[in-house]
């Protein structure tokens, strides 16, 4: 059931959107409206960590 | 509707068991190290006891690392930073909710998250609530008081964020609430065990048939082990005439546990996000084996404001052996929290956990909702008064009633008991934790 994701592309893609976010943060970040709203993006990119790219360097061995 | 539907995340919630354990000692790892490197309660406790976050090698190390307890957290709070003590892992700012316990066995523990820690938690309210069938197309009632007790807030926001229409029933009394969820259709509820049976007995005194009247379709239960008794969770169906379902958490530990549409009669794990460890009460050693009870020692992986690792609950469980007909992979609890480890008392020279009172008890329908256990000293015997609420149309049984009721009582808890019947809606009602059973012997011996 597994095979039909990719697990490890799907987690290139969250890596994908986490360097965006700080990138996005780093450029930004002294303007308050995008320090908090990128903070909570950020949130939300962890939950998709622990869901996907956690398990992705998971072996069958 | 395919397989995969019945899963928030099929690729945790049915990774095989090796590689279960293999993510579990990762991620363990990852939070000691965090831990060790950001809260100096923690390092301390780790170099005291020789223990360095490198030592960590194989999944049999875990069970070196010191553990953790309430008295512990209690204690770091009269530290700085102010109110939660040096335990707390990331600079003060970051903490964005305040929550605490309710204090019942002694000063609160204050709860610290971040916004990362909160997303957390509505994410494992979310591996609960769909497990259990929450889907887009309901409208979810939360007859909750929202206040500085975590209970249903991040069942609110799981809900949200599964897609369901939710509705606060905040400050709301109960017949109001009973109002809104007919008004609205609403198809679910979450609340205590206790509240959702106060809840179908005020309905049916306003002229209210939850069953033919309201739209529940499921009731999630928190706060309490009643929705894992048996008994208990078939007077709550019979009331309502829908699914009841329990999960297990704790402010300090996070939602770790649930039942899903299944119900082989135990609660599912979640290993992904929790490790769970059974210890022995008498011999501390850790229990793999199904059916042994013993205190459960607790990790969460992923909360980081004031982590939570190897923390002893207190609360009683055992491995259940069976698995569920779902396909989830994570590990079964059999029947819930039995008790906990400093509610299990001994009476008469017998141990008694009060939830074997109450499956009898809710077991007999010709009685209310509600009773009472109270243990006082009679010279130098305990005694035991059971308080039932019992409706005058049982006048006539009620010799017989009370005579199979005490055999129940002796062949479950091999306890003889004092039985006081009081009329029905007698008894006190509690809209959260229920304070059902009351030791007075301790109060007695402290004077």
């Amino acid at each position: 059931m597994n095979d039909r994701f990719d697990v490890k592309e799907l987690s290139r893609t969250i890596g994908d959107l986490r360097a965006n976010a700080e990138r996005l943060l780093k450029a930004g970040g002294e303007m308050e409206a995008i320090k908090r709203n990128v903070t909570k993006i950020l949130a939300n990119i962890r939950m998709l960590e622990l869901n996907i790219s956690d398990v992705a360097d998971i072996t069958n061995s | 509707m395919n397989n995969n539907d019945i899963y928030w995340n099929h690729i945790l919630e049915t990774l095989p068991y090796e590689r279960l354990r293999q993510l579990q000692l990762k991620k363990f790892r990852r939070i000691v190290d965090w831990a060790y490197n950001n809260s100096p309660f923690y390092k301390k406790l780790y170099r005291d006891s020789g223990f360095e976050p490198g030592d960590l090698k194989k999944f049999e190390d875990i069970q070196k690392i010191p553990k953790t307890d309430k008295g512990m957290l209690r204690d770091v709070q009269k530290r700085p930073p102010f109110p939660y003590g040096d335990i707390l892992s990331v600079p003060i700012e970051d903490v964005t909710t305040f929550r605490q316990t309710s204090g019942t066995t002694g000063t609160p523990v204050y709860q610290a998250d971040t916004w990362q820690d909160w997303e957390w938690w509505s994410e494992c309210w979310s591996y609960i609530l769909y497990a259990q069938g929450y889907r887009d197309t309901d409208r979810v009632f939360i007859p909750f008081g929202y206040n500085i007790f975590v209970a249903f807030w991040a069942g609110h926001y799981a809900a949200e964020k599964i897609g369901c229409e939710v509705v606060p029933g905040g400050v709301l009394n109960t017949e109001a609430r009973i109002l809104k969820m007919q008004e609205l259709k609403c198809t679910a509820f979450m609340a205590t065990p206790t509240y959702v049976l106060a809840l179908a007995e005020t309905a049916t005194k306003m002229g209210i048939d939850p069953i033919k009247d309201l739209f529940i379709r499921r009731i999630t239960c928190a706060g309490e082990p009643g929705a894992s008794i048996p008994a208990t969770k078939k007077r709550i169906e019979d009331a309502w005439g829908c699914k009841v379902y329990d999960h297990i958490g704790a402010t300090e530990i996070g939602a770790w546990s649930y039942e899903c549409t299944s119900q082989p009669g135990g609660l599912h794990v979640n290993d992904a996000f929790f490790l769970v460890e059974i210890e022995d009460i008498e011999t501390g050693k850790i229990v793999d084996e199904p059916g042994k009870n013993g205190k459960m020692i607790i990790t969460a992986f992923d909360r980081l404001g004031k982590p939570c690792i190897r923390f002893d609950s207190k609360d009683v469980i055992r491995w259940a052996d069976y698995t569920c007909e779902c396909g989830r992979t994570f590990r079964m609890i059999d029947g819930g929290v039995i008790g906990r480890a400093d509610d299990i008392t001994k009476v008469k020279g017998v141990l008694l956990a009060p939830t074997a009172i109450e499956e009898v008890v809710r077991s007999f329908p010709e009685l209310g909702d509600e009773y009472e256990v109270v243990v006082s000293k009679a010279g130098d015997v305990d005694d035991i008064l059971l308080k039932i609420e019992m409706s005058s149309w049982h006048a006539e049984k009620k010799d017989l009633i009370l005579a199979r009721l005490q055999d129940q009582l002796r062949l479950k808890t091999n306890l003889g008991y004092r039985i006081e019947v009081r009329p029905l809606g007698s008894l006190p009602r509690y809209q959260v934790k229920a304070h059902r059973f009351k030791d007075l012997r301790k109060k007695e011996g402290s004077h």
